[in-house]
């Protein structure tokens, strides 16, 4: 999946940045990036609506479960926050970033769309050194906590770092990955625009 | 915005409502995968279009490397604290 995604923006650049695709065809890129957009956010609904396991495990562990999620979003957003500070950018930019939680191709989708290129693709970059950097630090993290390779993964706990989570911790860590990570994955595309209409 | 919640809400409804064969779970997986690899390229195709991205692209590494270490510390240091309040055991 990585790879791929990869292959194709890195296509996608090359094509843009070599003049392949004429500079008028833009605005039409722009307005057919938007309904698909909408098509990908309605099967990721269908995908999770569909999902009866992740339900059935939700309603088990009531809402005490709600405090995993919360607690890796507030933690993202503090860390929003000291980035801001730290990088002199504007605080809704940082957090609008940060909110992404490893979720690359909706947030810096959202992103280029609803600001701009240059923060979509910090978004991009950002959240995919956040998965591949789950990947690798998930053994080390695991030794300091049970939890900590959840917390790391942020929405990617629930499909693309979680055979690296289950491996590195249990099952039972497993399924909760997959539960804070679906209720990630949904916070993520408000979090994103909500950030994103305070900006400029 | 609106537009992003109506539709995710939308599928999750029929999602739930419609009675789903494994085969077409692996459909809609592929129609996921196939819109994600567009709109992808299509995000490409914007970054690479525009000039000035390309010149900072090095600036902007840094500063994504550095999102990535920070919200990530961020997000495990508040998930130790509640296990240490025993939220979650």
């Amino acid at each position: 999946m990585i790879a791929m995604i990869v292959s194709a923006l890195v296509i996608g650049v090359l094509v843009g940045f070599f003049n392949i695709v004429p500079e008028t065809a833009l605005g039409g890129v722009t307005s057919v990036s938007q309904l698909l957009l909408i098509a990908l956010l309605f099967l990721v609904g269908i995908d999770v609506g569909a999902n009866k396991e992740v339900l059935i495990d939700l309603k088990r562990m009531g809402v005490r479960i709600l405090a995993l999620p919360l607690a890796i979003t507030a933690g993202s957003l503090l860390g929003g926050v000291v980035l801001s500070v730290l990088l002199g950018m504007s605080i809704y930019e940082s957090l609008a970033v940060a909110s992404g939680m490893g979720y690359y191709t909706l947030s810096s989708i959202i992103l280029t769309q609803a600001v701009g290129t240059a923060l979509g693709t910090l978004a991009f970059l950002s959240n995919i050194f956040r998965e591949i950097l789950t990947v690798v630090t998930s053994p080390g993290l695991a030794r300091i906590s049970r939890l900590a390779p959840v917390a790391s993964g942020g929405a990617t706990s629930m499909d693309t770092t979680l055979p690296v989570i289950i491996q590195c911790t249990s099952k039972t860590v497993g399924v909760l990955a997959v539960i804070s990570g679906v209720i990630i994955t949904l916070l993520v595309p408000f979090l994103v625009s909500l950030f994103a209409r305070f900006i400029r | 915005m609106i537009d992003i919640i109506l539709s995710l809400v939308c599928g999750i409804i029929i999602g739930r409502i419609l009675p789903l064969k494994e085969s077409h779970k692996t459909l809609i997986q592929k129609g996921y995968t196939a819109v994600i690899f567009l709109l992808i390229l299509f995000m490409g195709l914007q970054i690479g279009m525009n000039k000035s991205i390309i010149e900072n692209l090095s600036t902007i590494g840094v500063h994504a490397a550095l999102f990535a270490v920070v919200t990530i510390s961020g997000s495990v240091l508040a998930v130790m604290a509640i296990e240490r309040a025993r939220v979650m055991s």
